[in-house]
């Protein structure tokens, strides 16, 4: 009876009650839509690199070398010596490397120059490796290796080809022209920055700086070390033991011959998360002051309506309603409205992400799940609607503390 | 002897104002009787209503309903006590808009502490009595005519089965032949409750076992203090 009461008297008013629900519902999108987001970028961001121990460069601070080796934002300070590189991984701790060299684009694309070893050795998420959902690994010098963003971005093809160009801006006025690159291969997407680069082999990154043609040849009778020995951006490393890591970090942070860097992947996605810690705390605090405002905007309503509803409440205690049902009806209208705004909220994040992750996949490279945690939005639900039950207590004790006599007067 | 009603040496002002609204040192009603309390518009009927229901609380003095003194109950308890005992008919109805007939003659039932289920056979038979079809039973008390209201209005007053009636000039928005149908339909079906009826209309004195005017009660008062 009661709820048949609460939805009659809601109906009777619906003009306001949809209004109020879809203030709430709005304050519940952007506060679900928020942290699905903040969430989902963590994640992304968290997937980034794994199962790697070691990330080495030229001297420079841990969030700038992590920026550009793993990101592919920023430039390195300097490029590491051939020499170095082979002094660092032929110590008996080191297990297994991948050499980074990076300079070049296509079409706004970072290239970056390394070994067969990459899609092998480095891992995202989950510890999962990179695979191919087109063709193989580069075997010759002009073969190259595509991201999946890269491919679908461009419509490029197994056996398409194209040419490098020198820099890694958007625009280049330098292109390498006589050195035409066949792709191979396309790798699956992995929703990491790894998705949008352009994979040659480590031997074409000094080829392509070379004025003279050279002509393509397998990969294993040009070994590295030999007739090239290109400069790298960076290298990645893996260590035979856990324990060996940080000393490994200490010596390669203190070799003599070439001033380096080496930090913990996992150490400096963290420390780098925190740069954005304060805007995802603001994100978050807004969010909820979003909330906190509908849910007061609600109670504005409701104690407005009180006025309104003075002779309906009177009434019913002249009928003998006593104070908890007057406190019950109120609070179970407050809870309704909150409720129904809420779920308003839930359906049209959902909605929007379905309709929008293709748009921020293709755009932003960013894979955002439609399929909202529902435990964090059970979370937000019991807080909404705790707050909406304690708030509708001024009004419903408003309500109760007027004069029967005033009510039943109007 | 047993009453329904028992008031005595009962002052009442409305706040702010010295001089008294209402006195009446004495005044009794025997259980099952039907009073018609008549008065000019202002003198105090309502006010008195108000005071017997629990709805108004400032006064002094002594205000027993069915045995009950008033100003012994708390708040909750008056108003347990008017859902369990006393039937209101307000002087413009007092319907819930948004409700249907149905849903408004029930409610009533639902706030009473006792026998709070509501029986079909009895919603039947009042319904019948008043003339109220099932289809018009279905229909928003704001989509019925004043006529249909006021026998809702009584239904639901009635349905309750409450001891006390209390009824506030039921009548002044209604034709004198319609007039009369529902004090005879009022009283018909109010046969086993004691009616205290209000109004400043004369002519409907006739119906009712006892009448009594509002001047008069006050009077009773002076005459109490000179004796």
């Amino acid at each position: 009876m009661l709820l048949k009461l609460v939805l009659a008297s809601l109906w009777s008013r619906r003009v306001m009650a949809i209004l109020t629900c879809t203030s709430i519902g709005i304050s519940m999108l952007v506060l679900i839509g928020v942290e699905h987001l903040r969430a989902e970028v963590k994640n992304n961001f968290e997937r980034t690199v794994s199962g790697v121990d070691l990330i080495v460069g030229s001297r420079t601070s841990g969030i700038n070398l992590l920026l550009f080796s793993v990101f592919k934002i920023g430039n390195p300070s300097n490029n590491i010596q051939w020499k170095t590189y082979q002094d660092i991984v032929n110590r008996n701790q080191v297990a297994w490397s991948v050499p980074l060299s990076m300079g070049d684009s296509h079409q706004g694309f970072s290239v970056i120059g390394t070994t067969n070893d990459y899609f092998k050795y480095f891992k995202y998420g989950d510890k999962q490796h990179i695979s191919f959902v087109q063709g193989e690994s580069f075997k010759r010098l002009y073969e190259v290796v595509l991201g999946a963003d890269v491919a679908k971005s461009l419509g490029y093809n197994i056996n398409q080809s194209l040419v490098m160009s020198h820099g890694t801006g958007k625009v280049s006025f330098t292109h390498h022209d006589n050195h035409p690159f066949r792709v191979v291969g396309i790798l699956k997407s992995t929703g990491t920055p790894a998705d949008q680069s352009l994979y040659i082999p480590l031997q074409s990154i000094d080829i392509l700086h070379q004025t003279q043609h050279i002509h393509d040849e397998l990969l294993t009778e040009v070994p590295l070390g030999q007739k090239y020995q290109p400069q790298l951006s960076a290298f990645l490393l893996g260590s035979k033991s856990k324990i060996a890591v940080l000393r490994l970090q200490r010596d390669i942070n203190q070799y003599k011959q070439e001033p380096l860097s080496a930090i913990l992947p996992a150490l400096a996605l963290r420390e780098l998360w925190k740069i954005v810690g304060a805007v995802e705390i603001s994100l978050r605090v807004i969010s909820w002051l979003i909330l906190a405002t509908a849910l007061i905007c609600m109670t504005t309503m409701l104690l407005a309506s009180m006025k309104e509803r003075e002779r309906e409440l009177a009434v019913l205690r002249a009928l003998g309603a006593k104070a908890h049902i007057i406190i019950l009806l109120i609070g179970t209208e407050a809870l309704l409205l909150t409720l129904l705004g809420s779920l308003a909220g839930y359906l049209l994040v959902t909605v929007g992400l379905f309709l929008g992750q293709p748009l921020l996949e293709h755009h932003f490279a960013l894979y955002i799940s439609p399929y909202v945690d529902l435990t964090s939005v059970g979370r937000f639900f019991l807080i909404a609607a705790c707050a909406a039950i304690l708030l509708s207590f001024i009004p419903a004790v408003s309500a109760y503390k007027k004069s029967l006599l005033s009510g039943l007067k109007q | 002897m047993s009453y329904s009603l028992s008031i005595k040496n009962l002052f009442f002002t409305w706040s702010k104002q010295t001089e008294f609204a209402l006195r009446i040192a004495n005044w009794q009603v025997e259980t099952g009787n039907n009073v018609f309390l008549y008065g000019r518009s202002g003198e105090g009927k309502s006010t008195l209503l108000n005071l017997i229901s629990g709805i108004e609380n400032r006064y002094t003095g002594n205000i027993q309903v069915l045995g009950q003194d008033m100003a012994k109950l708390s708040q909750r308890q008056k108003d347990t006590f008017r859902a369990n005992n006393i039937g209101i008919i307000f002087q413009q109805f007092n319907l819930l808009p948004y409700l249907s007939a149905e849903q408004n003659i029930l409610l009533a039932q639902r706030f009473k502490s006792v026998n709070k289920s509501p029986h079909a056979d009895q919603l039947a038979a009042i319904c019948e009595r008043l003339e109220l079809s099932r289809n018009l039973l279905k229909r928003k008390a704001i989509e019925l005519s004043v006529g249909q209201q006021q026998r809702v209005a009584v239904a639901r007053a009635l349905f309750a089965t409450p001891a006390l009636i209390i009824a506030d000039e039921p009548t002044s928005a209604l034709d004198t032949q319609t007039r009369e149908q529902f004090i005879q339909l009022l009283l018909d079906c109010a046969q086993t409750s004691t009616v205290v009826f209000v109004s400043h209309d004369m002519s409907l004195a006739s119906h009712f076992d006892q009448q009594l005017a509002l001047a008069d009660l006050q009077q009773s008062r002076s005459e109490g203090d000179a004796a």
